[in-house]
């Protein structure tokens, strides 16, 4: 019992990881995105940064 | 005509509770592990011959709630009811809910002695019902997890094709 306990506790520790990275790809990815996209706008001048 | 019965007397709630749970036993006997949280419904599935009233078997329900015997999942986005490991629905009777020592222990042999065995047993079966309780929670911890993964994967596949259209949009 106490074993298949466990295996449970070290399959959740290892799900958990997973999503935790994934998390992180998809919050670095759309970071990316935003600041390219930002990037963009302000270099074809469609915003006017007050430099 | 069934009348509602008076809140406000112990007795009756006391009476009113362990009604509710012969029931709601029984009804997770014929049904399943899984019944729906909807006093409405329940009451028109009741074995007993006198159904409590919608109000009292949602003040039943509640008091079930409160004890940690039962439990709400959701299927489908509605609520459901399911039995924990510790609410012994296999029986019949009003043992099930907490894991006391059976009379017979109790009133045989000398009384320290079948205390003792009593509580060794009690004890036991509290550990075991402890354990299959803390399993069932990491397996739903896991279902949990496991769904984080796949949003996270759905959303991540989405950011790369927006990235995509976006590079299209960009240079080419």
């Amino acid at each position: 019992m106490t074993s298949e306990r466990d295996t449970v506790r070290r399959e959740l520790r290892a799900v958990a990881s997973e999503a935790r990275w994934l998390k992180r790809i998809a919050t670095s990815l759309f970071v990316l995105e935003v600041i390219i996209g930002l990037g963009y706008l302000v270099v074809h001048g469609y915003v006017h940064l007050p430099l | 005509m069934i009348t509602p019965r008076e809140p406000t007397d112990l007795s009756v709630e006391v009476d009113l509770l362990d009604g509710v749970d012969v029931g709601l036993r029984s009804l997770f006997r014929r049904l399943g592990p899984i019944i729906p949280a909807d006093p409405h419904v329940l009451v028109t599935m009741w074995p007993d011959r006198r159904p409590p009233t919608s109000d009292e078997l949602a003040r039943g329900i509640d008091r079930l709630l409160k004890r940690r015997v039962l439990r709400i999942i959701f299927l489908a986005g509605e609520p459901h009811l399911t039995a924990l490991p510790r609410y012994d629905t296999a029986s019949d009777g009003r043992a099930g809910m907490e894991h006391e020592p059976a009379p017979e222990l109790v009133a045989k042999g000398s009384a320290p002695a079948a205390l003792g065995a009593g509580a060794a047993a009690a004890g036991s079966t509290s550990a075991e019902a402890d354990a299959s309780a803390e399993q069932m929670q990491l397996e739903l911890a896991i279902d949990a997890e496991r769904e984080r993964v796949v949003l996270y994967r759905v959303i991540i596949v989405m950011e790369v094709l927006a990235a995509l259209v976006f590079a299209r949009f960009l240079w080419l």
